[in-house]
């Protein structure tokens, strides 16, 4: 992926993403890590194009990120699954292809089934999410991301709302989805699975972007702000 | 400790069928007994002859009520619409519309309708401005209920229909409404309720509904004792079977 992020400001009710510039090229995995509020979310989904900035441009593969085009190639994943509620696993997904994407019926039947079953959920299928597990819920969703084919996929913190062994049921499915090739953004608290995962990484504090670079900073911190941060999540 | 005893809920309030029927009889009772000693013979006989009348009063009854909630209903959402609208003047007008209206008794608005603002576009179908004037007064009511079952889809589930582009008819369709229906049919069904009693006003501006055919028929039999009996016990006709239809709803769509 090619990322081109500069000047970018965002502002809630205090100032949470300060003057952010990044460049990167040639990586498939980006993770964002750092303590909660430190803006990683929101990096996210500007990234994303979920959200705007207030100032700065922002840039992925080529593509200003507000652009309807864009948006359609993207699968983001939020922190809890968001599927619709009173939709089954398979037709939150066929709704869309349906729907957005222009596919017939059956097409779009058939890669709900193919997105389900590659998460290993195709016996569960015509359930309703508040019927199935979070982690299943969760993976459901991944697989709705997967099904309109993005050329990104963003993760945002996709198991903070899970125990242990759910965490650990979606993060190696999305380990499997690797080698579909696509390129990935995530932020996450797992620091584990980032060494698994992620071929680059930045670490955020306060709103700004302390230090970034491959899987070797995460072993040899350099500011103190990502040393303390590091012997906490070890 | 049991937690049921630190919160009742609705397994502990329900009141068992015996009690039920115990409350419909004795309320009965003392309604029959109040309406005895307060006049002794009755005679519902007289009224027979009126009944072509009171059958069409209880027709519009009906039928305002059915205009009214859905005229109510187009206007309520025609005002979310412009509560959530990117224009700030659109967003004003909505709530001092809602202010205007939450502001004026029903009684009054039919009176301006029928007679202000009726004749001075030109109609003097008082009927139309009546019915107008319900829907005009319940229309905040309704943006109400709108907006509060709408609020209650968490913001993410926007973001996610946004991201994957679904039009705004596509999102009303097939996510918004088919969420909202059950959070919204209690509201709404309660409104309605609110309706049918409310159209009894429009007996003042001569409209031929229930209330009016009935004292119609009391003013030239005179039994206007059984006349009133006869109203309520029809009003709750509409309005019992309406509220059971509710709790049905609930029950049958709730989580």
């Amino acid at each position: 992926m090619i990322l081109n992020v500069s000047n970018v400001n965002k502002y809630y009710d205090e100032h949470i993403l300060k003057n952010i510039n990044f460049k990167l090229e040639g990586r498939k995995s980006l993770a964002i890590i750092g303590a909660s509020g430190s803006g990683k979310s929101t990096l996210l989904r500007l990234l994303s194009g979920m959200e705007t900035p207030q100032s700065g441009t922002i840039e992925v593969n080529g593509h200003i990120v507000t652009e309807e085009e864009y948006k359609r190639k993207i699968g983001f994943v939020f922190q809890t699954h968001n599927l619709f509620p009173h939709l089954s696993l398979e037709r939150n997904i066929s709704l869309i292809l349906e729907k957005t994407r222009g596919c017939s019926i059956e097409e779009s039947k058939e890669v709900a089934i193919k997105n389900l079953t590659l998460l290993h959920l195709s016996d569960q299928l015509h359930k309703l999410p508040k019927n199935v597990s979070g982690g299943q819920a969760q993976r459901a969703s991944i697989a709705r991301a997967m099904s309109i084919d993005p050329d990104i996929l963003f993760l945002d913190e996709p198991t903070s709302s899970l125990d242990p062994i759910l965490t650990y049921e979606v993060l190696e499915a999305i380990k499997e989805l690797k080698v579909l090739g696509k390129d990935f953004l995530l932020v996450t608290h797992q620091i584990s699975f980032v060494r698994d995962f992620a071929d680059y990484i930045i670490f955020m504090h306060d709103g700004e972007i302390i230090e970034h670079g491959d899987l070797s900073i995460l072993d040899s911190p350099k500011s103190t702000i990502f040393k303390d941060f590091m012997m906490k999540v070890r | 400790m049991n937690k049921q005893k630190l919160s009742p809920n609705a397994v502990d309030l329900k009141a068992s069928a015996g009690s039920y029927s115990l409350a419909i009889g004795s309320l009965v009772a003392l309604v029959a007994f109040t309406v005895i000693i307060s006049k002794g013979t009755f005679n519902f006989g007289s009224l027979v002859p009126y009944k072509s009348l009171i059958i069409t009063g209880f027709l519009n009854t009906i039928l305002v009520s059915v205009i009214s909630l859905l005229g109510s209903v187009v206007l309520g959402f025609f005002l979310y619409a412009l509560s959530i609208s990117k224009v700030s003047f659109f967003r004003a007008f909505s709530d001092v519309f809602t202010e205007l209206m939450y502001g004026t008794p029903m009684l009054v608005l039919i009176f301006i309708m029928a007679y202000i603002v009726g004749p001075a576009y030109g109609t003097y179908n008082r009927a139309v401005m009546g019915v107008l004037a319900i829907i005009l007064y319940m229309a905040p009511y309704m943006m109400n209920v709108l907006k509060a079952s709408i609020s209650s889809i968490p913001e993410e589930q926007y973001m996610a229909m946004d991201l994957f582009g679904f039009t705004k008819t596509q999102r009303y369709r097939y996510l918004i409404i088919p969420q909202v229906i059950k959070i919204l049919m209690p509201p709404l069904m309660n409104n309605f309720s609110l309706i049918i009693k409310g159209s009894a006003l429009l007996n003042i501006i001569a409209y031929h509904e229930l209330f009016y055919a009935i004292i119609l028929t009391g003013s030239k039999t005179l039994a206007f004792t059984e006349g009133y009996i006869i109203l309520w016990g029809l009003y709750l006709l509409l309005t019992i079977p309406l509220s059971q239809l509710t709790k049905y709803v609930e029950r049958r769509f709730g989580t």
